[in-house]
């Protein structure tokens, strides 16, 4: 168990920048899910905890230890990666020895340990067989049974579940957090995948292009999200475009591009004439046929409605925007084609420039 | 999808291929086992006679033996530095790479005469001595691209990621080879002895300048013998040869699959 901090870290290929000044504090026993497009950067920054990438500036400290300098096969590291890399010519048990032979445990004690392991991940009685034999999801137990299997400092999760099937994929993640708050290890977690990181981890990082965009728990990030990038990669968004209009206690007036005036929580930041986007989630809203005074209130019409199960899903025509609207499946305002009045409190929604 | 029609022009030609490379080698395996002094074909009766006759020529004993150990030293050698080289090939991106590649490569299409000729003036110039140390590694520098050729293959067939778990598991660089990537491309090193061991034992053209007196290869050996003499004794030398190369292979293919070793599956 252990503290992860990245100060300053920095990786250049080149004239190429992976990764750009990222400055993170991972707690003990803390799960954090690094989330991100494809080549935001987010596996550069994982492979530099591991050692498989060294830094080109900034510092990488685990428990206080700088780690420059420092190869993989010294920082006492659980990786698993998404193909689960095991040894092809090993058995299971051999597999998940491995670590604890590279680090001559005595024999009579590997078998327990061994035991131990595959037992926190269900997999006893499977000792004899090569992964060839055994299923997806199988493997991706034999993985994290072999890093968990030598007690590392940190747990690094390189998209371990995007090979799996999508019910399996969510019983592996619920099994995960399990066993990760069970034993209380520090753990990174990259996926792409925001669902599975809002489920799994205590705090999310979200990555663009190299950068942190944003840090928080998953409430903070999909109701305050910082930028517009944060806005739309999580969750869906509406993006109304306006101008502010005025500002007092705060709250702000905005002038939509639409033509109305609706008025938002202010940011703290924003100015009279300054350009805004309201950021507002498609729950955010409710249909209705008539204005409601102490709300935000924007006619449209409604062009498609899609009955999804749990929910609602209508598409909305404000002026030239298309809003997305999610409403209880017992509304039955919403038709297609006819008029429709779409109703906000001035609590919801965001402002960011 | 080739079509049809293509797929039959296409395996005709195929066939036609194997025959015209396979027919000398019959046909000279064939006139080996005649009882004839001389050479014919078909050939007349059946007869080792020329088999044993090979036992009796000490020379020709001689040139088997030292065969063996250059093919052996050889291959050896050419494997382990082969290895070197494609583990660097293949795992690090460095400075100059693609020209190492190539330059590494370059002996293939280097004719042997051209490298037998410049290595005999660099041997005469220093006063080097020709025999089985020389010409092994004359062998060594033929056989070497053949052996990059393999591991590379075998190489690019072990997950980079298998790897990097091994050593986030503990394991040295070292011993990652050791336990991890050694095992899996065994067949990889396997085909690379194997094949480097066959080119070496065939080799004839930078053979003849590095062969001396005290040193000659059973090529070179047949070479010399059939500008003054032709009898059977040349076939049955020569299909020596080929039975060493097929026990090899047929080895070969039950261990591991050569279709797999040519990364052809």
């Amino acid at each position: 168990m252990a503290t992860v901090s990245l100060q300053r870290v920095t990786k250049r290929y080149g004239q190429d920048v992976a990764v750009s000044d990222v400055t993170l504090e991972v707690d003990n026993g803390e799960f954090v899910a690094l989330l991100g497009p494809s080549g935001c950067g987010k596996t550069t920054t994982l492979q530099m905890v591991a050692g498989f990438v060294e830094a080109t500036s900034g510092d990488i400290l685990i428990d206080g230890q700088p780690m420059h300098g420092i190869p993989p096969h010294k920082r006492n590291i659980g990786v698993v990666f998404q193909n689960y890399a095991l040894f092809p010519h090993l058995t299971v048990f051999d597999n998940v020895a491995f670590g604890l032979k590279m680090r001559n445990v005595e024999r009579s004690q590997v078998v327990g340990r061994v035991d131990h392991a595959l037992d926190l991940v269900q997999l006893k009685g499977l000792d004899r067989r090569y992964p060839r034999e055994l299923s997806g999801g199988q493997q991706q137990r034999v993985a994290l049974a072999r890093a968990l299997v030598i007690e590392p400092s940190v747990l690094l999760l390189d998209e371990p579940l995007s090979n799996l099937d999508a019910n399996l994929r969510e019983q592996m993640r619920f099994e995960i957090r399990e066993i990760q708050k069970r034993i209380g290890i520090t753990t990174m977690f990259v996926t792409h995948d925001q669902t599975e990181a809002m489920a799994a981890a205590d705090r999310m990082v979200v990555m663009a292009k190299g950068e942190i965009r944003q840090i928080g728990t998953a409430r903070e990030i999909y109701e305050q999200p910082r930028d517009l990038f944060v806005a739309t990669f999580i969750g869906q968004a509406n993006l109304l475009r306006g101008k502010v209009a005025g500002v007092r206690d705060g709250e702000a007036e905005i002038v939509l591009d639409v033509g109305q005036r609706v008025v938002a929580r202010h940011n703290g930041y924003a100015r009279v004439g300054d350009a805004s986007n309201l950021v507002l989630r498609p729950e955010d809203f409710e249909l209705a046929t008539e204005e409601y005074p102490s709300k935000n209130n924007l006619h449209g019409r409604v062009m498609r409605v899609n009955y999804l199960g749990a929910a609602i899903n209508a598409a909305v025509l404000v002026g030239d925007t298309t809003l997305v609207v999610s409403i209880p499946r017992s509304d039955n305002v919403a038709r297609e084609g006819e008029p429709v009045v779409v109703r906000w409190p001035p609590s919801a929604g965001v402002m960011l420039s | 999808m080739i079509p049809l029609a293509t797929q039959r022009v296409l395996g005709v030609f195929a066939v036609i291929v194997c025959a015209f490379s396979i027919a000398p080698v019959l046909v000279i395996v064939a006139e080996s086992f005649t009882a004839t002094d001389y050479v014919v074909f078909p050939p007349s009766g059946f007869s080792l006679k020329w088999y044993v006759e090979f036992l009796k020529r000490a020379e020709f004993v001689d040139s088997a033996v030292v065969s063996t150990i250059v093919a052996f030293g050889a291959s050896i050698v050419a494997t382990a530095l082969g290895t070197a080289a494609s583990i660097a090939l293949v795992r690090y991106e460095f400075f100059g790479r693609r020209v190492l590649q190539q330059l590494f490569l370059a002996p293939l299409s280097l004719p042997g005469l051209i490298f037998g000729l410049a290595l005999l003036q660099f041997l005469a110039r220093y006063g080097i001595p020709r025999n089985v140390v020389t010409i092994a590694l004359a062998h060594v520098v033929i056989v070497v691209p053949f052996t990059i050729r393999f591991i590379t293959v075998a190489l690019l067939g072990v997950d980079r990621k298998v790897e990097l778990c091994a050593q986030s598991l503990g394991a040295s660089p070292l011993r990652t080879f050791r336990h991890i990537t050694f095992p899996l491309i065994r067949p990889g090193l396997a085909a690379s002895l194997v094949f480097a061991f066959i080119i070496s034992f065939d080799e004839v053209a930078a053979s003849l300048f590095v062969s001396s007196p005290s040193a000659t290869t059973l090529p070179v050996r047949i070479f010399t013998y059939i500008d003054q003499n032709y009898d059977p004794l040349v076939t049955a030398v020569s299909s020596l040869l080929v039975f060493a190369a097929l026990i090899a292979i047929v080895i070969l293919e039950r261990a591991f699959g050569v279709g797999r070793l040519f990364g052809l599956r």
